[in-house]
């Protein structure tokens, strides 16, 4: 019996059908060395949080569903020499936002400069998860706090939103919207402080009702 | 920790470890901060005026159906297709600018035309490998020279089935509603399943299934009576030849090495990797005399350029390359 010549690359990594439950990381290295199957696996697992925080920046459907393409074409082209410093998730909203920025900026050069809407969202909705008896209560409050947080700035929404809802790290914040961490910080502190400010007695009221459920 | 006592409602909405409790509590954290609680019960307003703040903070969701997550998977591959050809188009001539373009209306409008009538197809040339994302958002990596249908609409189907010519791994997503997933090649023998991944080999009537995880069930046409049914377990390999089967266990690994672009062998006969070789790309080797077609050999291959793969197939067996035309023929 004859042996293949043994050729020591990067050792083989398995990606079987339990990929699901792999780590980011070992899912991009795998990808790295050319693994469709844990290439499509980041892609399906980070592809509704990326076009969640597209169409918050662009109501265009259109267009981040073709930068969300764009973004998983061109990781594929440049597997090879990509280097990530820092986690997955991160890299991909800063290197989609970076495609998101250039499409909106090249849009606004071509289209009409009066258009009725903002084209730049990043809204609030309220969570209720409460009882639907509470509901009625709350769309008063749901009101108020939908004017509060139109007062806000996009970079202030921006910033609560990819902090809050999208598993980054403050540091991560900041060079996704390429600002130093200390002024991320106190962007989102200043922010807390003025939706608190309109909230304030919401939060009382709702305090005791919590409070009797909760502990 | 103990600066927490310090802590105002806004120090605590922006505390990592505090916002973990609120929208990710575990055993572990939960335990934390009750215990931090019943030592600071005079910080207990301040902590519920923070959870408090984040429990309302929302925005609104928006989100793609699992069928337009495989769209836009599907699109990604297209392109990624078109520009590996780009870096060629500048030595073709204008005569095959326009056949290109007609090939490509001709594709499109078929296309459209299957798009009609629900149904896709997808196909891969030789040396190429593609990953398709069905409607349900399973997996499938297609082989080279290897071609898929499916329908769009599962939802309104009692079965999520696709039909196969040549090979692919299927990674299947288990559906709530337990609907099941159908493999089904040209002769009638089909698998089927829950969720699960295998893999599914059918050319020049011999089929291949091989089980990585989960259960599946196999079913061969049977002229007399009912179908035969196989059950398989992970690592079962199943070869049907002839409406004939057998059934023996395997290092499933082995049989889905090639979506990862390497060719792994264990104890693989020549003649295996040379029909592998026509398989997938579409090359023809020969061998000096029949009995080296039975030589093993074990070991792993990577497998960029198929070119070189028969350079590399050739020194692990000792062999020698001459070319004649577009056949390769290997002697001692």
């Amino acid at each position: 019996m004859l042996k293949a010549t043994p050729h020591n690359q990067s050792p083989p990594s398995k990606v079987d059908a339990s990929g699901s439950s792999l780590e980011d990381d070992t899912l991009w290295r795998s990808f790295k060395t050319g693994n469709q199957l844990a290439f499509s696996i980041l892609y399906k697992r980070h592809v509704q949080r990326l076009y969640n925080y597209g169409m918050h920046t662009s109501m265009d459907k259109e267009m981040v569903k073709d930068c969300l393409q764009d973004l998983f074409a061109r990781l594929w082209d440049k597997r090879e020499t990509l280097g990530v410093a820092g986690s997955v998730n991160y890299y991909l909203f800063k290197s989609f936002r970076r495609l998101l920025m250039n499409r909106i900026v090249a849009k606004r050069k071509f289209s009409i400069p009066f258009q009725g809407r903002p084209e730049s969202v990043f809204e609030f909705a309220p969570s209720f998860e409460q009882s639907l008896i509470e509901q009625e209560r709350m769309t008063h409050q749901y009101e108020r706090l939908r004017s509060s947080i139109q007062s806000l700035t996009k970079r202030q929404r921006e910033a609560i939103f990819l902090k809050f809802f999208n598993d980054l790290s403050y540091h991560e914040v900041a060079s996704v919207m390429e600002m130093r961490v200390d002024s991320v910080y106190n962007l989102i502190s200043k922010t807390i402080d003025i939706l608190r400010s309109k909230l304030k007695e919401i939060t009382f009221l709702a305090f005791f009702f919590l409070q009797k459920a909760d502990f | 920790m103990g600066d927490y006592y310090h802590f105002s409602v806004n120090d605590f909405v922006m505390d990592e470890y505090f916002q973990a409790w609120v929208w990710k509590p575990t055993d572990e954290n939960s335990a934390f901060w009750r215990d931090w609680l019943s030592h600071h019960p005079d910080k207990a307003e301040n902590v519920e005026k923070a959870r408090e703040m984040l429990k309302k903070l929302n925005f609104p969701k928006y989100s793609l159906s699992d069928q337009e997550v495989a769209e836009v998977w599907n699109t990604i591959q297209n392109q990624e297709q078109r520009q590996e050809v780009a870096p060629h188009k500048t030595s073709l001539s204008y005569g095959w600018y326009s056949a290109a373009s007609v090939l490509f209306i001709f594709c499109a409008a078929y296309f459209f035309i299957s798009q009609k009538n629900n149904r896709v197809e997808f196909e891969t040339a030789f040396g190429e490998t593609r990953s398709i994302l069905l409607p349900d958002s399973s997996t499938v990596i297609l082989n080279a020279n290897s071609q898929i249908t499916y329908a769009t609409d599962w939802d309104n189907q009692s079965i999520r089935e696709v039909w196969l010519q040549g090979e692919a791994f299927f990674e299947v997503r288990h559906k709530q509603n337990d609907q099941p997933f159908k493999v089904t090649v040209d002769d009638g023998v089909a698998v089927e399943v829950l969720g699960t991944s295998f893999n599914v080999y059918h050319r020049t009537a011999q089929t291949k299934v091989v089980l990585n995880t989960g259960q599946i069930r196999m079913s061969l046409p049977n002229e007399k009576r009912e179908d035969v049914k196989i059950m398989m377990k992970p690592g079962d390999l199943v070869e049907v030849k002839s409406k004939k089967y057998s059934k023996r266990q395997v290092d499933a690994n082995l049989y889905i090495a090639w979506t990862q672009n390497k060719l792994i062998l264990d104890y693989t006969s020549l003649g295996q990797i040379i029909q592998m070789l026509k398989d997938n790309y579409g090359i023809e080797v020969q061998v000096e005399r029949p009995e080296l077609l039975n030589q093993t050999v074990s070991g792993s291959i990577p497998m960029p350029k198929p070119e070189s793969s028969v350079e590399q197939i050739a020194k692990a067996f000792q062999l020698t390359i001459t070319k004649q035309d577009d056949t390769y023929i290997l002697t001692e």
